[in-house]
């Protein structure tokens, strides 16, 4: 693959690059290896597995440049395959003790009469575990979100995509990214509730 | 006989903390229209117990952020898919060899 200059900010040229021109290839590799492996590294957790998933994308990609449809962004197109690959390698990975759809079931709210179940009081900060402490509970709650809720999380929340980008990305409905992104934000409040309450 | 919208909006039950919960999203994404938006915020003005919860769903979001931070990834990363894709891309099919009748 040809050097290319990642400082210039000039549009990569789509007709270049679905013909297969390395110079635009490498290009696009430059602008988006930063964020693509941050997402991945959010999803695999581990910077070797994330790096070598990385790789394997855009390998991937250039092998399959013809099969771009132009229905959404490239970049949309691309970082689809690097989650696919992500999750798949996730997956390999995965921790033991990683919640199922009943345990996301029970983590959220119950009501009754359209009224919440349970009595709610904001959380106290200065009750809160040592920060340190604190952030390795986020992280091994979001490590037992299963992979489909754990996705959503790190796309909407982490990355800040648009619900209408996160759908494109993971081929589901606006509807479904937010109903995915609520579920997996309340499990996530009722794990962390016990250490912040 | 439908009633008059007029009529429809003054006699609108408000909303439950259900709904209101199943709005969350909606309302934190800023994509709530107007009216419900109204009704949504009519309904936490008055119930501590479903402004403590969207404050702890706030919090999640905002410590999941603050934990979740990365360090910039490492410098040499495009170089090193650059130099893997080249190996990839240039190398012989695996059964190249076979092929060749020489």
């Amino acid at each position: 693959m040809p050097s290319a200059d990642a400082a210039s900010n000039d549009p990569i040229d789509l007709e270049a690059l679905l013909s297969g021109d390395r110079q635009a290839f490498a290009l696009l590799v430059r602008r988006e290896s930063p964020r693509l492996f941050q997402v991945i590294l959010r999803i695999v957790r581990d910077e070797d597995e994330a790096r070598s998933v990385m790789q394997e994308t855009f390998l991937q990609a250039y092998q399959r440049l013809a099969t771009f449809r132009r229905e959404a962004r490239f970049t949309t197109w691309l970082y689809a395959i690097g989650i696919n690959q992500a999750r798949a390698a996730a997956r390999r990975l995965r921790r033991q003790d990683v919640l199922d759809e009943q345990d996301i079931d029970r983590l959220q709210p119950t009501f009754r009469n359209g009224m919440y179940v349970s009595r709610y009081q904001p959380w106290n900060p200065q009750q809160a575990a040592e920060r340190t402490e604190l952030h390795r509970l986020v992280h091994e709650a979001i490590d037992r979100l299963p992979d489909i809720y754990r996705t959503v999380v790190v796309l909407r929340d982490l990355e800040e995509r648009s619900t209408t980008e996160t759908a494109a990305i993971l081929g589901i409905s606006e509807g479904a990214v937010r109903v995915r992104l609520h579920r997996a934000r309340q499990a996530l409040r009722a794990l962390l509730s016990e250490h912040l309450s | 006989m439908k009633a008059p919208a007029f009529l429809r909006r003054l006699f609108r039950p408000p909303l439950s903390c259900e709904d209101v919960n199943r709005f969350i999203v909606a309302y934190l994404d800023d994509a709530l229209p107007d009216r419900l938006r109204a009704r949504f915020e009519a309904h936490l003005a008055h119930c501590a117990n479903c402004s403590a919860y969207l404050a702890q769903y706030r919090h999640t979001i905002a410590l999941v952020r603050e934990a979740e931070q990365l360090p910039p990834p490492p410098a040499e990363l495009a170089d090193l898919t650059l130099a893997f894709l080249q190996r990839h891309l240039d190398a012989p099919p695996p059964d190249a060899d076979a092929a060749d009748p020489s």
